[in-house]
């Protein structure tokens, strides 16, 4: 794994995350195996894949699934969070163990 | 070992043929919900000894069966009794929410 790589992605999604109102996990720890995750699976498929979700294959399909995911806004407005945690609202930042 | 590491070869004697319930929670490596997931689980499988089977599933090995399930999105936790499917829950879970549903299946 480069860390290089791995810092600027970090630094993407963290601009990402304040012009979109929202912020990254305050858990390091999480946020660096989601990182890792993505870039492996840019590594294996070619494209930055969500870690949480399963690819099917089908490029199509599976360009749904690249971080940030179709699905992040809604998960974020309805539980706070994105399904792989990387975004959260602004407000809440809370998960309970 | 509380938690049994499932794969294809011993997934029809562990899970399918079970006399108890079976609690699958299907992971991978690099999701981070998952590593979350994992001390929850691992202490919830010593509260249920004997009633609930707690297996997990790396959806990178065992894929085939992660399709079979139609498992889209990890962490997922699904419950079978009897070979069949009776329970499933998709994304982190904390561990008030998990106790609360496996009460109600071990009653």
């Amino acid at each position: 794994m480069n860390p290089d790589k791995e810092k600027e992605l970090l630094e993407k999604y963290k601009k990402y995350a304040k012009e979109n109102n929202f912020k990254l996990n305050p858990d390091k720890k999480i946020v660096d195996t989601i990182i890792k995750g993505i870039l492996r699976n840019e590594e294996k498929y070619g494209f930055r894949y969500c870690p949480c979700r399963r690819i099917t294959g089908d490029k199509e399909k599976d360009k749904a699934i690249i971080c940030p995911c179709i699905y992040h806004r809604d998960e974020i407005k309805t539980q706070g969070h994105c399904h792989c945690m990387l975004f959260f609202k602004n407000d809440k930042i809370k998960v309970k163990k | 070992m509380a938690v049994v590491e499932l794969n294809s070869e011993n997934f029809e004697a562990e899970v399918r043929k079970s006399d108890i319930p079976v609690i699958i929670d299907f992971y991978a490596d690099w999701c981070g919900p998952c590593q979350m997931m994992r001390p929850v689980f691992e202490s919830l499988s010593e509260d249920y000894k004997g009633k609930l089977k707690f297996g997990k599933l790396d959806t990178d090995e065992s894929s085939d069966i992660a399709s079979e399930f139609d498992v889209s999105a990890i962490p997922c936790l699904v419950i079978v009794k009897k070979g069949k499917e009776i329970e499933r829950i998709t994304g982190f879970a904390s561990r008030t929410i998990l106790k609360q549903k496996l009460d109600k299946i071990t009653k």
